[in-house]
C-alpha cells in the first residue's frame, strides 16, 4: 500500500473511467462533472505528478491539435501496479462497508 | 460511460479561430515558468482551456484566467529556483573547498597574494578616508571658508591676512553671518611656578559658533566676556590641574593673569586647527590690530545658500582699499580643501589619488596571480570540465562553479587581510602619526565584503568564461588535437598577464628608487652651511636682555662650540615676510618679491659656518654697524638687480614714518634654511643684541648632557622658564614631511607589489615546470646536463621580466618627473636608475623561478620517465 489520498484515488478512477483520452483536461472535468464542484487545473496536475513518480500511473504523447496549438497531449494510464492498488482500497473499503452493514443487521 | 466521454471530449476543434489564441508573450512568460518535463503538454492544456473559456464567455474572461494562473505559479516557480540554486551553491562550495584542499601550495599562493593584497587595500583605504574626513566634522563645515590671498607678480598665495579683515568682511557683506581671525602662537603658560610652552591661539567670541569644537565645561555665550580669560583644552587641563575642576582658576600667560572659563574638548587629529588654549584677540599685540601687517587667519561662515563665488568677488579688493602697495586679491578658500588642496594646486589630494590608485594596482596583481594560476591550472582541471560538460553542466553552471571557487578563495582572503590589517595598525599608524582603525560600521563591512567580492569576480571571470567555453569532445580527447590550441592561446594571455603584473612591480621599484635617491640628496645637499648639531633654543621674551650674557656663559663649556643670537627662528619663513616695503639705491620701476629679514648678532656667520661672497658680516671693529649695517644674500643681490651692492644703501618701510635706512657692507653666499621645493629666496639681515632665539653649534658628542647644561644655564636666569629647542637637522626634516610619507607608504607597496608578482611567478613556474617533467627527462637521457636545462626553463621567464621592463620604463619615467617638479632641487633621472630597476627584478624572478627549475633539473628522469 502506497498510501493513496482520496484525491489520487478519485483521479485514477477517473483515468480509468476515461480509457483512452485521460490528459489534464479531460480528467479535470470528469470531476467536476462526477463531483459537481469546481475542479481547478493545478490541484489535479499536482496529484497527476506525484502518482506518476509513484509509478502508479504512467504517460504517453498523444495527438496535437489545433485547439492546443498544436502541442501534443500528455495522455495517462493506470499502470498494472496503480489497478492492484486500487484494487486494495476497494477491497478494504468494501470490507468495511460489509462489516458495517452487518453490524447495523445485528443491532437491529 | 459513452455518453460521458462524449460529453467531455475536445470539442470544436474546428471552431477554433486565430484571435482565440491566447497571446504570445504571456505564453512566452508561461513557457518560462513551466519545468522543462512538462511544457510541452501543459501549454497545450492551458491553450485548450484558454479556447474554451473564450469561447463560452468572451476573450476577456479568458485572458483573466490565463493572468490568474500564470500568477497562481509564481510562488512555486521562485520556491523551487531558490530551492535548487541552494542546492547547487551547496555543491559549488563543497568542489570549490575540495579543490582548495587538493591543491595546498596553488591554494596558499592564492589566498595569501590576495590576502596581503587586500590588507595593503584595506589600510590604504582607511587612510583616504581619514585624510578626506578632515575638517568635516564641523556643523556648517559647508558654509565655513578661510579668507586667503592671491598676490601677483610673483604669482603666489598666502594664509596670512591684517587683523581687522574679519571684522571689517563681518560688518560689510550681509553675505557674510560670522567671521573670527585667528593667530596661531606658541606661548608659555604658567600655573603655581609650572609651565610649558603650548600651542595657543588668539580668537574672536565668534570662533566656537562658526567651529564646531565643544565645550566640556563653560558657556560659548559668556567665554570671552571678560578679555582675560582663557579657554583650554582638556589635555591642558589634565596637565596643569590633574583632576580639579579648571574652570575659574588662574594661570598666567605673556605675564598677566587670565582665568580659565571653559575647557574644550580634545581638538581631533583630523582638523587642520590645531591648539591647546583659545584666548580672546582683544588681549593681542597690535600688530595683530593694524592694516598693514599680515600675521593672522581669517575665517568666515557664509549665509545659506550664499554663493562663495560672488562672495569671492565682492571681497577681493578689500585688502587695496585700506593699505597702500597692496599686491593681493582676496578670495574665500573652503574648509573642507584647507588640508587637501594647496592654495594654487596640488597639495594632500596628490597623495590620496597616488596611493588610491597604488591600492588598485595591488590589487590588480593579485588578482592577476589569481587568474594566472586558474588558467595554469585549467589543465589539471581539464577532465573534470569534460566529464561535467558530459554529464549536463550547462555553461552558466560551470562559470557559477568557478566564479564560487574565486569568491571563495577572495572571502577566506578577506579575513585573513583584516586580520593582517589589524596587525599591521599600530605601526602604519606610528609611520603616519595617524589615529587609524579598523572600523566595523555597516559601511565599512559593505566595502570590505565589496571588496572581496569585486576581486572574487573580476579574478574569477576569466577562468570561468575561459575554461567554461572548451567543448566536451575537445577536453576529453586528450593531449593532442584541438586542445593544444587553446592551451596556446592560453599561454600567451597568461604571459601577458605575468608581463603586466612585474611592469607595474618595475614602476613601484623605479619609483622607489628615485624618491630614494631624492630624499638623499636633499638630506646631504651642500646647504651652504654646516646644519649638523646645530640646536635652536627658544626662549621667552623675558630673557632678551639678559641674552648675551646667558650666550657667554654657555660658551665656557667647550662642548659648545659658538652661539649665536636672532631675533627669529631660522628656518621660519612666513613670519619674516614683508612685503614691498623695501627700496634701495638704484631701484627703479616694478619688481615685488618677497624677502625675509631676520636680526642675528656677530656670532651668526660663524655658527652657521657661513660664507661671504663679497664684503664682509658685522663686526664688532665697526662701531656704526649695529646702527648703519646690513647684510644680504646673493639671492636678494639678483632679486635687487645690482651689480655693485656693497656701499648701496638699502631702506626699510621705506616712505614711511618708521623708515630705516642701512647700508650693504655684505653679500652671504646662498644658503637654504628652506624646504628644496622652493628655490633660495632673497634674504637681509641686520643687527641686534637681543633676541629670543639662540642658535648654538655643539661638539658631536654627548649632546645631551650639553643640552641638559644649557637648559640649567637658562634655568639660573629665569627659574620657571620652560627648555624649549629644536634641532636644525630635525626641523628642517620635518619639511619633508609628506615625502618621506611617501618614501615609507612606497617602500612598504613596492615590497607588497614585488613580493606578490613573486608568489605568481613561483606558482607559475611550478606548473610550466611540471608540464615540462617528461621533455625535461628526455632531454636529459639524451645528454643535456642539469645547467643547460636549468638554461631552457629560466629563459622563458628571462625574456618576460625583460619585456616587462621595457614596458614599465616610459611610464615611470614619466611619474617619476611628475613627482620631481614638486623641487626646486632635484637629482638627475640617471640610466643606472633603470637599469638597477631591471637587474632587481630580473635578480628577483630568476632566484623564485630557479627554485623549480634547479628541482626539475636535478631530479631523475627515470622518475620522469617510468609511467607512461
Amino acid at each position: 500500500m502506497k498510501g493513496l489520498t482520496r484525491k489520487e484515488e478519485l483521479i485514477m478512477l477517473s483515468i480509468l473511467n476515461l480509457q483512452r483520452d485521460a490528459y489534464l483536461i479531460a480528467i479535470t472535468d470528469h470531476l467536476s462533472k462526477i463531483t459537481g464542484k469546481r475542479v481547478s487545473l493545478t490541484s489535479v496536475h499536482l496529484p497527476l505528478s506525484r502518482l506518476e513518480k509513484q509509478d502508479l500511473i504512467e504517460s504517453e504523447f498523444g495527438e496535437a491539435t489545433a485547439i492546443r496549438g498544436g502541442r501534443r497531449k500528455k495522455i495517462y494510464k493506470v499502470t498494472k501496479m496503480g489497478f492492484e492498488e486500487l484494487n486494495e482500497y476497494k477491497r478494504i473499503t468494501d470490507m468495511l462497508w460489509t462489516n458495517y452493514s452487518m453490524l447495523s443487521v445485528q443491532k437491529e | 460511460m459513452d455518453e460521458l466521454l462524449n460529453a467531455i471530449g475536445p470539442e470544436g476543434i474546428d471552431k477554433v479561430k486565430k484571435s482565440k489564441i491566447p497571446p504570445k508573450f504571456l505564453e512566452t512568460f508561461l513557457q518560462a515558468l513551466l519545468s522543462i518535463k512538462d511544457r510541452e503538454s501543459l501549454l497545450g492544456d492551458f491553450n485548450e482551456m484558454y479556447v474554451r473559456i473564450s469561447n463560452k464567455g468572451g476573450v476577456i474572461r479568458a485572458l483573466c484566467w490565463y493572468f490568474f494562473h500564470i500568477f497562481k505559479l509564481i510562488p512555486a516557480y521562485v520556491e523551487s529556483k531558490i530551492y535548487w540554486s541552494l542546492i547547487m551553491i551547496k555543491n559549488y562550495l563543497k568542489t570549490a573547498v575540495r579543490n582548495l584542499k587538493n591543491d595546498k601550495v596553488y591554494s596558499v599562493i592564492n589566498i595569501s597574494g590576495l590576502a596581503i593584497g587586500m590588507a595593503c587595500t584595506i589600510l590604504i583605504l582607511l587612510w583616504v578616508q581619514y585624510e578626506l574626513s578632515f575638517d568635516r566634522f564641523h556643523n556648517n563645515a559647508g558654509r565655513i571658508y578661510r579668507v586667503s590671498a592671491h598676490y601677483h607678480d610673483p604669482d603666489d598665495f598666502g594664509r596670512y591676512l591684517p587683523g581687522p579683515l574679519a571684522a571689517y568682511l563681518k560688518e560689510g557683506y550681509p553675505e557674510i553671518l560670522d567671521a573670527t581671525s585667528y593667530k596661531p602662537m606658541t606661548m608659555k603658560l604658567t600655573v603655581d611656578n609650572r609651565s610649558f610652552f603650548s600651542q595657543g591661539s588668539y580668537v574672536e567670541p565668534s570662533f566656537l559658533k562658526i567651529f564646531s569644537f565643544p565645550l566640556l565645561k563653560g558657556d560659548a555665550e559668556t567665554i570671552f566676556l571678560d578679555p582675560y580669560s582663557i579657554v583650554i583644552t582638556d589635555e591642558l587641563a589634565k596637565k596643569f590641574f590633574g583632576q580639579e575642576n579648571p574652570v575659574g582658576k588662574t594661570m598666567t600667560f605673556m605675564g598677566v593673569d587670565v582665568k580659565v572659563t571653559g575647557v574644550i574638548k580634545n581638538i581631533p587629529k583630523n582638523s587642520h586647527l590645531q591648539f591647546d588654549f583659545l584666548v580672546p584677540y582683544e588681549i593681542g599685540f597690535y600688530s595683530m590690530r593694524i592694516w598693514s601687517n599680515n600675521s593672522v587667519f581669517s575665517y568666515v561662515k557664509l549665509a545659506e545658500h550664499a554663493d562663495s563665488h560672488a562672495v569671492s568677488q565682492k571681497i577681493s579688493d578689500v585688502a587695496k582699499k585700506h593699505r597702500q602697495n597692496c599686491n593681493y586679491d582676496l578670495f574665500l578658500h573652503p574648509l573642507a580643501k584647507i588640508h587637501l588642496y594647496a592654495l594654487g594646486g596640488g597639495g594632500q589630494i596628490t597623495y590620496v589619488y597616488i596611493f588610491t590608485i597604488m591600492a588598485v594596482f595591488v590589487l590588480l596583481i593579485a588578482s592577476i596571480n589569481f587568474m594566472n594560476l586558474s588558467t595554469a591550472r585549467a589543465e589539471k582541471r581539464f577532465k573534470e570540465i569534460g566529464v561535467k560538460k558530459v554529464l549536463g553542466s550547462s555553461r552558466p553552471q560551470l562559470i557559477k562553479q568557478f566564479l564560487s571557487e574565486s569568491i571563495l578563495h577572495s572571502f577566506i582572503a578577506l579575513f585573513l587581510a583584516l586580520f593582517l590589517a589589524a596587525l599591521l595598525i599600530p605601526s602604519v599608524n606610528s609611520i603616519l602619526n595617524t589615529p587609524l582603525k579598523l572600523n566595523f560600521s555597516l559601511m565599512w563591512i559593505c566595502s570590505f565584503i565589496g571588496i572581496a567580492l569585486l576581486t572574487g569576480v573580476f579574478s574569477g571571470s576569466y577562468p570561468a568564461l575561459y575554461l567554461s567555453g572548451f567543448r566536451p569532445l575537445a577536453v576529453l580527447k586528450g593531449p593532442f588535437g584541438s586542445r593544444s590550441k587553446v592551451r596556446s592561446r592560453a599561454t600567451i594571455l597568461r604571459k601577458a598577464l605575468v608581463v603586466m603584473q612585474f611592469s607595474l612591480s618595475i614602476f613601484f621599484i623605479i619609483g622607489i628608487l628615485v624618491i630614494t635617491r631624492q630624499m638623499n640628496y636633499i638630506r646631504t645637499i651642500n646647504l651652504g652651511y654646516d646644519k649638523d648639531y646645530l640646536v635652536v633654543v627658544k626662549t621667552s621674551g623675558e630673557l632678551r636682555k639678559n641674552i648675551q650674557v646667558i650666550k657667554n656663559e654657555l660658551l665656557e663649556n667647550p662642548s659648545i662650540l659658538n652661539a649665536t643670537v636672532s631675533m627669529m627662528s631660522l628656518v621660519d619663513w612666513e613670519s619674516a615676510v614683508t612685503d614691498r616695503h623695501l627700496s634701495w639705491t638704484g631701484k627703479s620701476g616694478e619688481y615685488s618679491f618677497m624677502m625675509g629679514q631676520n636680526f642675528v648678532d656677530y656670532d651668526f656667520l660663524d655658527t652657521l659656518k657661513l660664507q661671504m661672497a663679497q664684503g664682509r658680516f658685522f663686526s664688532r671693529e665697526f662701531l656704526s654697524d649695529p646702527r648703519e649695517a646690513c647684510v644680504v644674500n646673493e639671492a636678494a643681490v639678483k632679486a635687487m638687480r645690482m651689480d655693485e651692492p656693497l656701499g648701496k644703501k638699502f631702506y626699510i618701510n621705506a616712505g614711511t614714518d618708521s623708515e630705516r635706512s642701512k647700508t650693504i657692507i655684505g653679500v652671504v653666499k646662498d644658503f637654504n634654511t628652506q624646504s628644496l621645493h622652493k628655490e633660495i629666496r632673497p634674504f637681509w639681515w641686520e643687527f641686534t643684541n637681543s633676541g629670543s632665539y639662540l642658535c648654538l653649534k655643539l661638539q658631536g658628542r654627548s649632546t645631551s648632557a650639553s643640552l641638559k647644561f644649557i637648559e640649567n644655564k637658562i634655568k639660573e636666569f629665569i627659574p620657571d622658564d620652560p627648555f624649549s629647542y629644536y634641532f636644525l637637522d630635525d626641523k628642517l626634516n620635518s619639511l619633508y614631511q609628506t615625502e618621506q610619507l611617501t618614501r615609507s607608504l612606497t617602500r612598504y607597496i613596492t615590497f607588497l607589489a614585488v613580493f606578490i608578482s613573486c608568489l605568481g611567478l613561483f606558482g607559475l613556474a611550478s606548473f610550466s615546470v611540471e608540464r615540462r617533467t617528461k621533455e625535461i627527462g628526455i632531454r636529459k637521457v639524451l645528454g643535456s646536463s642539469s645547467s643547460q636545462v636549468v638554461l631552457l626553463l629560466t629563459k622563458e621567464f628571462t625574456k618576460w621580466v625583460l619585456m616587462a621592463n621595457v614596458l614599465a620604463w616610459p611610464a615611470a619615467y614619466f611619474a617619476v618627473n611628475l613627482w620631481l617638479k614638486n623641487f626646486a632641487f632635484k637629482t638627475a633621472i640617471s640610466v643606472w636608475i633603470f637599469l638597477l630597476a631591471a637587474g632587481l627584478s630580473l635578480l628577483i624572478a630568476l632566484i623564485t623561478v630557479s627554485f623549480q627549475s634547479i628541482r626539475a633539473a636535478t631530479a631523475n628522469p627515470v622518475d620522469s620517465l617510468r609511467y607512461e
